[in-house]
């Protein structure tokens, strides 16, 4: 099967992605036209001739209300499918993603613990939110990938592990709804299934400053994880490759962007799954290129759904999470029972 | 200038998987590994090349211990063929043959890089796939790629763990030939592991036989590939000789 | 990737974050709600302090019962919004055709629809996501509070503060001038009466009510005691559930010996058929060992549709569950005609009645 190299795949992808976003924020009950939206958002840099005449709270719904859920949507978008890249890459197995190997569920009850104990104001709260979910992840995650790099594990096992350590967070997060108090409880009951439907300024601000951050890091490591999907521990070494400081840097970078997302946006499966999927089948394994190109899928991926889920049933929102599992489920099932070449 | 192991042992849960081997393998000369399952060829090779560490002994490398090296500068000395295994999640021939440079990545323009791996696709015939994702490639095609990223790496030596034994007749000359014409072209060191015994006599300048973790022969064919030798290690009796200068190793029977 | 590119990286992302710093700073800014003549600020159900315009004019309103509340003292004319669980009841619900849904319930308000309402306020109950919409809503200039009517114990100090923000004190104090009433009535009533031991099951086989639920509060308003309201939630406990759904042995059904069963059926304007009555009826008496419960024997075994409990902080529950249990103290009280009132003359609805069935008028 040969495959699309033209760089220009990934701009063209880019420019849809802007375009998807500044629909995603025209859309809601108040209708607002596109020349006015764009004036409302460049505002804060335009001199106030241009802006003078707009109503101020439909710039206040722009940009305090629709803004923030954009762009919460294609960070976690992007922040997902770049860690399920990652995770594929490191693992040479196209079922993971931090929802399958039970990441994101692990965060949710780092997250709902944090909450638990503290209740879920100012902003130091949510540092401290973001860093339970990443402790609790982490632990996940090392659970499971270590168990990926054991040798004779195959990846149906593996997979199977992570469903059951998913299920085992489930259950833990479950368990605090019931010595939760009524407010903590529905509060809780929000990260059961991701939604952006909550999203301020704090939450892009810290999701969009790990992905910013890590996204990079895992650009560094586009090499190794070409030579880890490529063979594996072994053939990464003899290529040149540090495994055991690719493992750790990949896995944190990994962990960290699902960790932030989760804490702002609750658990949101199968965009790392599906995004790298159709990000290999576009312009191919080379993690040079499908990094960045599975993050804009990710990214329009979940734009996608939290449109569909506000127009679909308005005025009610059907949470982003649900949406993405009816396009998601199918995908897993057919990548699960696909024939596959020889096991790794 | 060599690599040389000297009293290598390795365990493993409580088993000796190799113990006591002293081997060199110089640059210009092709060493087959010839033992039956077991005998410790991928271990040895994997300990060659620093991918396993070994419970004692020392490697070396152009006289340097191995631990010694960085592990990119070792890369640019050893190569590693693997036994071909598993999906590689949809990269293509030109990116598996492209990481044979990582190790250079940093020392070369992408312009020089991708000249060389040209150059590399061209020389192996692999300029048709070019594009196609290695796991849609036969087995032979696949063999080939990972031939051709080793010979990208310009390293010293070269280390490859059964690169025939999933092919056919045909693919399997023509790696042989292919590994035999680099050793000849660019001077490399090449140790190969192997169970076709006739191949390994018509190709190798040396044969090292093992069999249980030791290293019990070392030499010429003619001298190691003898069937009481070969009655002793693998446990069947054999013809050996030669036809037109074309050596042959016919197993019989079971004594 | 070269160094320089992840140095390069890093200051994109110190870049990006400034202006999105920038951009959350600017655009319309921060608009608080300005003190203005009639300006009223009083403390919500979760101690928020919280200020508003008098009277308020349109408010948008979550869950049933706050609805149920601001239409008994305000009329449907201030309901602006109120969300998709409780207009899905249309008939309940005559002349609010055109109040706009702001979401599918408490959990997940649609704040863009509340923000195109521009409601003087927005109520919601303590369990719903009031600290995410007091988050989203402030900025915009939009108050929330918290406040939650299904809350019996704070029937009356609810119905005063939704009078003085509608400034309808005079419908507030009727409201609970009503309801004091029967609550006093069945105080008086109840004095000296040797409490039955009530068994209440919610819709799941098996899961009672734990004290802090309002329906706890309702058997014990009615003279009953809640056989299980020595349950602790701990230790091994915790793990059958909480106050509003918990879990319990069958044994421990029938050791703790109730004489009257009361099993809650969520339910909607219309009653139950009295088929299905029937069925659940006695399906719970066909249960293994419940034959031999005091409760069976007498035919004590009550069906009653959470809208009959619910109604007016649920007293109107529990004057039934007071004439169940001890009816020769309550023969000149009809909690149907309780209830018919409660709907025409408060919530402005006709009254269907046959909100309950007991066991023994299906066994004779």
């Amino acid at each position: 099967m040969t495959q699309t190299r033209q760089p220009w795949l990934i701009a063209v992808a880019g420019a849809a992605l802007l375009a998807l976003a500044l629909f995603a924020t025209l859309q809601g009950v108040t209708q607002i036209g596109a020349v006015e939206a764009l004036r409302a958002l460049l505002s804060p840099i335009l001199p106030s001739s241009w802006s003078a005449d707009l109503v101020p709270q439909d710039v206040a719904i722009l940009t305090r209300l629709r803004l923030p859920r954009t762009l919460l949507a294609a960070i976690a978008g992007a922040s997902l499918a770049a860690a399920g890249v990652a995770m594929q890459g490191i693992t040479r197995n196209p079922l993971v993603s931090p929802y399958t190997i039970g990441i994101s569920p692990a965060a949710s009850f780092g997250a709902c613990l944090a909450i638990l104990a503290m209740g879920e104001r100012g902003l130091s709260g949510q540092v401290m939110l973001v860093g339970a979910a990443f402790v609790s992840a982490l632990v996940c995650a090392v659970l499971v990938l270590g168990l990926a790099s054991l040798r004779g594990i195959s990846g149906t096992v593996l997979v199977l592990a992570g469903v059951g350590l998913s299920y085992l967070f489930g259950a833990l997060t479950s368990t605090l709804q019931f010595i939760a108090t009524e407010q903590q409880l529905a509060v809780i009951v929000h990260w059961a299934f991701g939604s952006v439907n909550g999203a301020t300024w704090d939450g892009v601000l810290v999701t969009g400053m790990v992905l910013a951050a890590c996204l990079p890091v895992l650009l560094a490591q586009a090499w190794a994880l070409n030579a880890f999907a490529a063979g594996g521990d072994e053939v990464a070494a003899s290529l040149g490759f540090a495994v055991m400081r690719t493992r750790v840097t990949v896995t944190l970078a990994s962990v960290l962007m699902t960790a932030a997302v989760v804490s702002f946006a609750g658990v949101i499966g199968f965009v790392g799954l599906i995004a790298p999927h159709v990000g290999r089948l576009l312009v191919g394994g080379d993690h040079r290129r499908l990094l960045p190109f599975a993050a804009i899928v990710g990214a329009g991926l979940l734009l996608l759904a939290d449109l569909a889920g506000r127009l679909l049933f308005a005025p009610v929102t059907v949470p982003v999470g649900i949406v993405v599992a009816y396009l998601g489920v199918p995908l897993f099932l057919h990548l699960l029972l696909r024939p596959r070449g020889r096991a790794s | 200038m060599t690599l040389s192991a000297r009293d290598l042992h390795l365990k493993r849960g409580g088993r000796a998987l190799i113990g006591g081997i002293d081997l060199t393998l110089a640059p210009g000369e092709l060493v087959c590994l010839l033992g039956p399952n077991g005998a410790g060829k991928s271990t040895l090779i994997r300990c060659l090349d620093g991918i396993w560490k070994p419970t004692s002994g020392h490697v070396a490398v152009d006289d340097r211990p191995l631990p010694s090296l960085h592990r990119a500068e070792l890369a640019r000395t050893i190569a590693y063929v693997p036994q071909h295994s598993g999906e590689t999640m949809g990269l293509d021939v030109t990116q598996i043959v492209t990481l044979g440079r990582a190790a250079h990545r940093h020392r070369e323009s992408a312009g020089a890089r991708r000249a060389l791996v040209a150059a590399a696709l061209q020389r192996f015939a692999l300029a048709p796939f070019a594009h196609r994702t290695f796991d849609s490639l036969s087995g032979g095609e696949k063999q080939r790629v990972l031939i051709a990223r080793a010979a990208v790496q310009e390293a010293r030596y070269l280390l490859l763990d059964e690169p025939t034994s999933a092919l056919d007749l045909r693919h399997q000359l023509e790696a042989l030939s292919q590994v035999r014409a680099m050793v000849d072209r660019t001077g490399v060191g090449a140790l190969m592991a192997i169970h076709d015994l006739s191949a390994a006599a018509r190709f190798a300048d040396r044969i090292a036989l093992m069999k249980e973790g030791r290293l019990v022969a070392m030499g010429d064919w003619r001298a190691i590939l003898t069937p009481e030798r070969l009655r002793d290690v693998f446990g069947v009796s054999a013809h050996v000789g030669e036809i037109k200068g074309v050596p042959y190793v016919l197993p019989t029977e079971v004594p | 990737m070269k160094r320089s590119h992840i140095i390069l990286s890093l200051l994109f992302a110190l870049v990006l974050g400034a202006g999105a710093w920038l951009l959350s700073r600017g655009g319309g800014g921060s608009a608080p709600v300005v003190a203005a003549p009639g300006a009223f600020t009083f403390r919500d159900d979760v101690g928020r302090s919280v200020t508003v315009s008098t009277p308020l004019r349109r408010v948008a309103v979550f869950n049933r019962y706050d609805v149920e509340f601001v239409r008994a003292i305000a009329g449907t004319g201030v309901i602006a919004g109120v969300d998709a669980g409780t207009a899905k009841e249309r008939a309940y619900w005559p002349g609010m055709e055109r109040a706009a849904i702001i979401g599918q319930g408490q959990s997940t308000p649609n704040y863009d629809a509340i923000v195109a309402l521009h409601p003087d306020l927005v109520l919601i109950p303590r369990n719903g996501s009031w600290a995410e919409a007091e988050r989203i809503l402030q900025p915009l200039g939009i108050p929330v509070a918290v406040v939650t009517a299904w809350d019996v114990l704070r029937h009356e100090e609810n119905a005063r503060l939704l009078g003085r923000l509608f400034e309808r004190p005079e419908k507030a104090e009727e409201l609970n001038r009503f309801y004091r009433h029967w609550r006093d009535l069945l105080a008086e009533r109840l004095k000296g009466v040797t409490r039955k031991r009530v068994y209440m099951e919610e819709v799941a086989d098996y899961r009672t009510l734990l004290p802090g639920s309002g329906w706890h509060d309702m058997i014990e308003t009615g003279g009953g005691l809640n056989v299980f309201r020595d349950v602790r939630l701990d230790g091994e406990n915790r793990g059958r559930g909480n106050v509003q759904g918990f879990t319990v042995d069958p044994e421990q059904v029938i050791a703790r010996r109730p004489e009257v069963i009361l099993k809650l059926e969520p339910g909607q304007y219309a009653p139950h058929p009295r088929a299905f009555s029937r069925s659940v009826l006695t399906g719970i008496a066909a249960r293994p060992g419940f034959s031999e419960l005091p409760a069976v024997r007498d035919g004590q075994v009550h069906h009653m549709s959470y809208y009959l409990a619910g109604g007016c902080s649920k007293i109107v529950g529990a004057l039934q569950v007071a004439k169940w249990l001890y009816p020769e103290r309550f023969r000149d009280v009809d909690p149907d005609a309780v209830m018919a009132e409660w709907l025409t003359r408060f919530q402005h609805v006709p009254a269907p009645g046959g909100y309950s069935a007991s066991l023994g008028e299906f066994t004779s």
